[in-house]
């Protein structure tokens, strides 16, 4: 009889996901006499398994939300630390056109959706229809 | 000092569009007559990598790869005028085509498909 050797412990099996969103300034220069400084959205998706291997994704986007404009000829409050330099400034919001594709993606997912219910939901009532009628022929 | 590891090197790989700046965004302001123009872009990435190894009786290996990508869109303009700054979206109307096309193909093809099931059961 042979003794088998205890195998050595697997490590061990993990995986995460992280969703962070965080938010830049970027100061984009004076012009016109405005002081301009654009806010960005930066938004990161980690995702993150393995075992004896291991595997990330990681997918981010960075987006422009709002353009803070205050007066460009101010001295900056150099004790402050809220946007703008402790300044009244106006936020001028950043629209962003939805992408198409990723539209497109989600229409065609709902007609094809659409679709396949259709079909088995009228599946479904001719087999009962069908399965009614040979219990009316037996009665 | 840590000595460099594949898997640490993979990881600063993937790092890298993090670290990336947030004024990637904004291109350079163009000037004409007492306006100025800022174009504004959104940039989307998406990173990947992974290694591993295994052992058996008579050797070990183990290997690793990374792949990534991003891109970048053009959303908008800022335009800084005398009388005051605005934002103007910029609509990619040839992209919308072509994605209006492509749904419009996509469905009549679902559709037929679909009504063909239902005509023969």
């Amino acid at each position: 009889m042979t003794q088998d050797t205890p195998a050595a412990p697997l490590p061990p099996r993990g995986a995460g996901a992280l969703l962070h969103t965080e938010v830049e300034r970027v100061p984009l220069g004076t012009h016109g006499g405005r002081r301009l400084t654009a806010r960005v959205e930066h938004r990161t998706l980690r995702i993150a398994l393995g075992r004896r291997w291991h595997a990330s994704l990681s997918l981010g986007r960075r987006r422009p939300v709002a353009v803070e404009v205050a007066p460009g000829d101010d001295a900056l409050d150099p004790y402050s630390t809220a946007p703008g330099g402790g300044r009244q400034y106006d936020e001028v919001a950043v629209p962003t056109p939805p992408a198409p594709w990723p539209r497109y993606a989600r229409r065609v997912a709902a007609v094809a959706l659409g679709c396949w219910l259709l079909v088995t939901a009228a599946g479904r009532i001719r087999a009962r229809g069908r399965s009614g009628g040979r219990t009316g022929e037996a009665s | 000092m840590n000595t460099p590891t594949p898997e640490g090197a993979l990881e600063r790989v993937g790092s890298i569009p993090e670290h990336a700046g947030a004024a990637a965004c904004f291109g350079e302001p163009v000037r004409a007559g007492d306006r100025t123009a800022i174009p504004v872009a959104e940039i989307s990435y998406g990173i990947g990598f992974g290694w591993g190894g295994g052992t058996d009786n008579q050797s070990s290996g183990g290997g690793g790869g990374a792949g990534g990508g991003a891109r970048s869109r053009a959303v908008a303009v800022i335009d800084v005028a005398p009388d005051g700054v605005r934002v103007v979206p910029i609509e990619d109307y040839t992209q919308i085509r072509l994605a209006s096309i492509a749904f419009i193909s996509t469905s009549t093809a679902l559709v037929a498909r679909s009504l063909l099931k239902l005509v023969r059961g």
